[in-house]
């Protein structure tokens, strides 16, 4: 136990992090590269509440549509053009959330963070790439089982990685937690 | 001192006349001769007064340097010989006197918000704050996140061994059942 002189002479302001309620678990995992699994149930609960909106939206219209069948004639909405517009607001979902904090609700419940290989935040366009291709191509998610550093195809290809942070509250966390940075 | 000229009234009204220049004269004599003393006397009064001021100034003088030099030798010389400490730890009070001692302006000198820090760190105020106030909403989503993980790290071994890899990753990940606190 040191001494608060002791304290005092390596205290420097800011450069720790002396309030962390996490687990001391997750510390040991923070920043490294999330696998399969947290991402699989992440775009799982992605779909979930996309799948929520879009069915919500979809309700709404059909109440709509009964009660103003009378005087209007307003068209039906079923099938195909349901699943559009299912995967187009996918789309601007994970456009907007990727690029504002790398977050989608998925994201924030498992604990994970989408970002650069070099550790930025997404920009608007490389997000709305990333998003349009995992709606396109979901199955590029299964690549990272395979691959050394977790990365699906749409991370080799675009460049990102999805890491563990696990504190959905802060935009970014100092990842090293009061200990030396990697660098 | 009168002198007759034997010539009548006229005479002795030069006579009078001339007696009286003469004790103006007389007076002015006795005058120029008081003034001239008077100035002598405050001549040699002022020259006493600066001489003695100036003798009295010197010697302070003198004596001052020569204080400011014997004196702090001769205390140190008497205050080396003597234990203060033990003085004033049997005759003085010193909880009185810190009784006494205004407290406000040390306690702006206190580094509260270190000792602060210092007090978190030392009693490990993140690890009771778990402890106490990890609500259940919070232990079920870290429950979801490790399980997952460690599906995760069961997953990469088995890829990981098919393909002979030596950096496995699930060995990167440190999360294993020994520290668990869920």
């Amino acid at each position: 136990m040191p001494s608060f002189s002791q304290f005092r002479q390596t205290f420097v302001p800011g450069a720790q992090v002396h309030f962390s309620a996490l687990p001391e678990r997750a510390h040991s995992i923070q920043g490294l590269s999330a696998g399969f699994t947290s991402r699989a149930i992440a775009v799982m609960l992605d779909i979930g509440l996309v799948a929520v909106l879009v069915m919500g939206a979809w309700g709404g219209w059909e109440a709509l549509r009964y009660i103003l069948g009378v005087f209007y004639d307003l068209p039906e909405a079923t099938g195909l053009p349901l699943l559009v517009i299912g995967y187009f607001t996918m789309w601007i979902y994970w456009t907007w959330s990727w690029s504002t904090g790398g977050r989608s609700l998925g994201n924030i419940l498992m604990g994970l963070r989408v970002q650069t290989n070099r550790g930025g935040s997404l920009g608007l366009g490389l997000a709305a790439l990333r998003s349009l291709f995992s709606v396109v191509f979901a199955l590029g998610l299964v690549w990272s089982i395979f691959s050394r550093k977790n990365r699906s195809i749409q991370d080799i290809v675009l460049g990102t990685e999805v890491v563990f942070d696990w504190a959905p509250l802060l935009p970014k966390v100092d990842m090293t937690f009061g200990m030396e940075s990697k660098e | 001192m009168s002198e007759s000229f034997g010539v009548g009234e006229t005479v002795v009204e030069f006579s009078a006349e001339r007696e009286k220049i003469e004790a103006g004269s007389l007076n002015f004599v006795v005058n120029s001769a008081s003034t001239v003393a008077t100035s002598a006397i405050g001549l040699v009064r002022f020259a006493t007064e600066t001489t003695v001021y100036l003798a009295t100034e010197s010697t302070k003088a003198v004596a001052n340097s020569v204080l400011d030099t014997v004196i702090p030798v001769a205390v140190n010389a008497i205050v080396s010989r003597v234990d203060i400490n033990g003085i004033v730890r049997e005759h003085v009070n010193v909880n009185e006197i810190v009784s006494q001692a205004d407290i406000n302006p040390i306690l702006d000198r206190v580094p509260m918000t270190e000792i602060a820090d210092y007090v978190i760190e030392e009693i490990d105020l993140p690890s009771l704050v778990r402890e106490s106030t990890g609500g259940v909403a919070d232990g079920i989503l870290n429950t979801v996140r490790f399980q997952a993980v460690q599906t995760d790290n069961f997953i990469s071994g088995i890829v990981d061994r098919v393909f002979f890899r030596k950096n496995m990753r699930a060995s990167s990940r440190e999360v294993s059942g020994r520290n668990a606190e869920l």
